[in-house]
């Protein structure tokens, strides 16, 4: 008995320790890529004659509407001259800025508390990517995980108050109990990760997948698929994770019926902001080939195929769930248009696992990937911060 | 823990509750309560401008 005890808590302390061990190291990356962002500031200031604080630099587009539902809530009614609504966002990530505001001392401004936040958030991300790799391959340290959350060419956005580090923290923690077949924790995640991004909702798709690797392996047939459907009506906790997934995203439907009484409010609001090309191939062809927008909209639709490319990928490397994932989420912000779409493809995860995979056991591809991202990354920093480069975000 | 009748009677009931309210949110979804203006540019998309 006293034995046992001991090796649990020898156990418990290794654990300790190799958890601290790489919190450190993915720690000093995050400083690292931290530092990149505010020598690039210091390189906008310098070209440009001014001394604007570097969280003042990140402070735009929809910075500014998270700020305003921090400070003000949601608006009822939509801009009477633009059209536009704020609950076109959804409500977890305002929910916390919030909260932390509440918590810290007056001095801070909203935006630097949002910006703390995503901060924070990427650094979890980071270490939890690492674990995930870990439990995977044990014989890969995973730090390059953390070195693309925190460098890849726009992850800028996981470094200011916008959701997209919020949503890839909890997308990331979602694989990583799938990972351990820990499907409730899963679920949980996968309800924050919905209640923060629209995108979140398909995780449910892939938990599916999950549990249904584990229960049959990837062997699909009528009569699998058939009993794999009936367990999920007689294990009632399975049910439950299943259905706990998109909770956060109706409350905020149903949130939004009251606010606006229209329970798609936030969906119907886009049309203020842009046509939708009503396809994911019709997105493709004009954004390639007959866009007024001219190079962005071509280089939104060139990173789409990179991101479809990349699901594919995951595909033929059978991670099923990661992949459902990452087409559906994308997929959805395809069928309307590309605008944007280069931002939610490297704000989600099923990239990484992508990346990581094509690149694990080839050093110097590997290598030259990680000299690029740091160059681009530096300049994607510079060129958000001269505000004059809308063409890549 | 999950075997005990208590706890799977409970998480059926919760299950079912939640997959009522799903249903609800969806009912409301398909009768709007908006103005006529909300509707012809946001949902019917019958106008090309939101009418300021």
């Amino acid at each position: 008995m006293q034995t046992g005890r001991n090796d649990m808590i020898r156990k418990m302390n290794a654990g300790v320790k190799e958890n601290t061990r790489i919190f450190a190291a993915v720690l000093i990356l995050f400083v690292l890529s931290r530092m990149l962002l505010t020598f690039a500031a210091c390189a906008y200031n310098y070209a440009a004659g001014t001394y604007t604080k570097t969280w003042d630099l990140l402070y735009k587009f929809d910075a500014l509407w998270y700020v305003d539902i921090v400070e003000n809530g949601y608006q009822s009614v939509p801009n009477s001259v633009t059209g536009y609504a704020n609950y076109a966002f959804y409500p977890f990530y305002p929910i916390v800025v919030r909260v932390a505001k509440g918590l810290l001392p007056d001095r801070f401004t909203t935006n630097q508390v949002g910006i703390m936040v995503s901060n924070l958030c990427t650094l979890i991300a980071g270490f939890v990517g690492v674990k995930a790799v870990r439990a995977k391959y044990s014989e890969d340290t995973g730090y390059f995980m953390a070195f693309l959350i925190f460098f890849a060419p726009h992850t800028l956005y996981f470094s200011m108050t916008y959701t997209e580090a919020m949503f890839m923290m909890f997308t990331i923690c979602f694989f990583y109990f799938c990972g351990h077949r820990k499907f409730l924790p899963a679920a949980i995640a996968a309800f924050f990760a919905a209640f923060t991004r629209i995108a979140g909702v398909f995780l449910v798709f892939s938990l599916l997948l999950y549990m249904y690797e584990a229960d049959y392996g990837w062997k699909f047939g009528w009569r699998n698929i058939a009993d794999f459907i009936r367990q999920i009506f007689l294990c009632p906790l399975r049910l439950f994770e299943i259905l706990i997934c998109p909770l956060g995203i109706f409350g905020y439907f149903y949130y939004l019926y009251r606010l606006t009484g229209d329970v798609w409010a936030s969906a119907h609001i886009q049309v203020a902001w842009h046509n939708s090309y009503e396809g994911i191939l019709r997105t493709l062809f004009y954004n390639l080939l007959d866009s007024g927008s001219g190079t962005s909209s071509q280089y939104w639709a060139l990173y789409a195929v990179f991101g479809i490319g990349m699901f594919v990928y995951l595909c033929w490397r059978k991670q099923f769930a990661a992949a459902v994932f990452g087409i559906l989420a994308v997929g959805i912000s395809l069928r309307t248009d590309a605008i944007a779409i280069s931002r939610y493809i490297m704000g989600n995860f099923a990239t990484y696992i992508a990346l990581y995979e094509l690149l694990r056991g080839r050093e110097t591809v590997r290598m030259v990937v990680m000299n690029v991202c740091i160059i681009v990354s530096g300049l994607m920093y510079y060129m958000w911060f001269a505000g004059e480069c809308y063409f890549i975000f | 823990m999950k075997d005990n009748p208590v706890v799977k009677a409970l998480l059926y009931a919760v299950s079912g509750s939640l997959i009522v309210f799903y249903l609800y949110v969806i009912y409301l979804g398909t009768d709007p309560q908006v103005s006529d203006e909300y509707r012809a540019y946001y949902i019917d998309q019958t106008i090309p401008e939101w009418p300021y």
